[in-house]
């Protein structure tokens, strides 16, 4: 099935990310897509950037962390009349053909939530560095654990979701946990298939310098088994 | 007399006429209202006659006068502190939730203006 691409939301949540930003609106905006930038409060240009390249830039007045983008990025989505709804990152890490792949299988009705993941590539394994390796796996491992899923990365920033699974997802964990809480509903959704799709990320120096650290991964977690004993 | 009772009653006495003066002036609730004149009443109390408190502590099977004050000390603030957290989680997502709407009616506004 072809899809409309005004009918397909791209949601980029960004926070500080001026530097990039541009290149990767760039890009996005050759698709045809509608982009949605949600930017989070940020104290530098994101803001400017975004609505140079798109009439869809939100702002988030006060930062409230990348689920709470995510969640706001959504809303606007569904609001507008999406049927189709990603999640990209804003440093440049994702492959658009990545994306388009997935934005297929959904429009094709081939699954609901496809969500990218960068271990199920052998060769494309071999960008992820060692150190960010070792961190996923054991994330990876944990939220399988607690989620009871069976994936094989967990936190990757682009997914694609249908409008029937979009509509379905609230997102009330505001920062970082929200990766596993995402997993979590789009899990307890009934009748919706859910995949993984291979995907490489471009590692840059500066995706290294604003990735999630083990220090981070343990505040994640945390913030997650609270989520999990008060909701 | 000592010092440091003399002090502390004062400064019991202050607060307990501050707390008189909200409840009159209907600034907290009635029943908030007794529940702190009864507690300042009971601190005046104990630093005036120490044995008192301790005959109270005996019969709850405690020792001390003190360990009684500690350990209702370390209850209250267990809750206290458990209160706020869930109060400023509850906070925290109606600010989202604010920040969210925000976002969606501005961006609506702009939405209505291209079209103009």
């Amino acid at each position: 099935m072809h899809i409309d691409p005004k009918f397909v939301f791209v949601v980029v949540p960004a926070f500080n990310e001026g530097e990039v930003l541009h290149d990767v609106l760039h890009q996005l905006s050759e698709t045809g897509y509608q982009i949605v930038v949600v930017d989070d409060g940020s104290s530098d240009n994101t803001v400017q950037v975004a609505s140079m390249h798109t009439p869809h830039a939100l702002r988030h007045m006060v930062n409230r962390g990348q689920g709470a983008s995510l969640q706001t990025g959504i809303e606007y989505a569904l609001q507008n009349d999406a049927e189709i709804i990603a999640t990209f990152d804003a440093d440049g890490q994702h492959r658009i053909e990545d994306m388009q792949t997935m934005i297929e299988s959904i429009a094709s009705g081939e699954s609901d939530v496809a969500l990218g993941s960068r271990f199920l590539n052998k060769e494309w394994c071999q960008d992820v560095p060692k150190s960010r390796q070792a961190l996923l796996r054991v994330a990876t491992a944990v939220q399988c654990t607690l989620t009871g899923t069976k994936l094989t990365d967990a936190h990757n920033g682009l997914r694609v979701l249908s409008r029937k699974a979009a509509s379905k997802i609230d997102l009330t964990n505001d920062r970082m946990a929200h990766a596993s809480e995402i997993i979590d509903q789009l899990f307890s959704i009934k009748d919706v298939t859910i995949r993984e799709y291979p995907v490489r990320i471009r590692y840059t120096e500066y995706s290294r310098r604003k990735g999630q650290s083990w220090t981070d991964g343990f505040r994640i977690m945390f913030h997650y088994l609270i989520s999990r004993v008060f909701e | 007399m000592s010092f440091f009772q003399i002090i502390a009653i004062l400064i019991f006495a202050f607060i307990l006429t501050a707390t008189i003066v909200i409840v009159a002036q209907r600034r907290i609730g009635r029943f908030a209202g007794i529940i702190w004149i009864g507690i300042w009443i009971a601190a005046i109390l104990a630093i005036l006659i120490p044995n008192y408190l301790t005959t109270i502590a005996n019969t709850v099977g405690i020792h001390r006068g003190a360990d009684l004050v500690l350990y209702f000390v370390a209850i209250i603030m267990g809750i206290g502190f458990f209160s706020m957290y869930m109060r400023l989680r509850q906070l925290r997502r109606e600010f989202t939730l604010l920040v969210r709407k925000l976002a969606l009616l501005e961006a609506k506004d702009v939405h209505v203006s291209h079209r103009n």
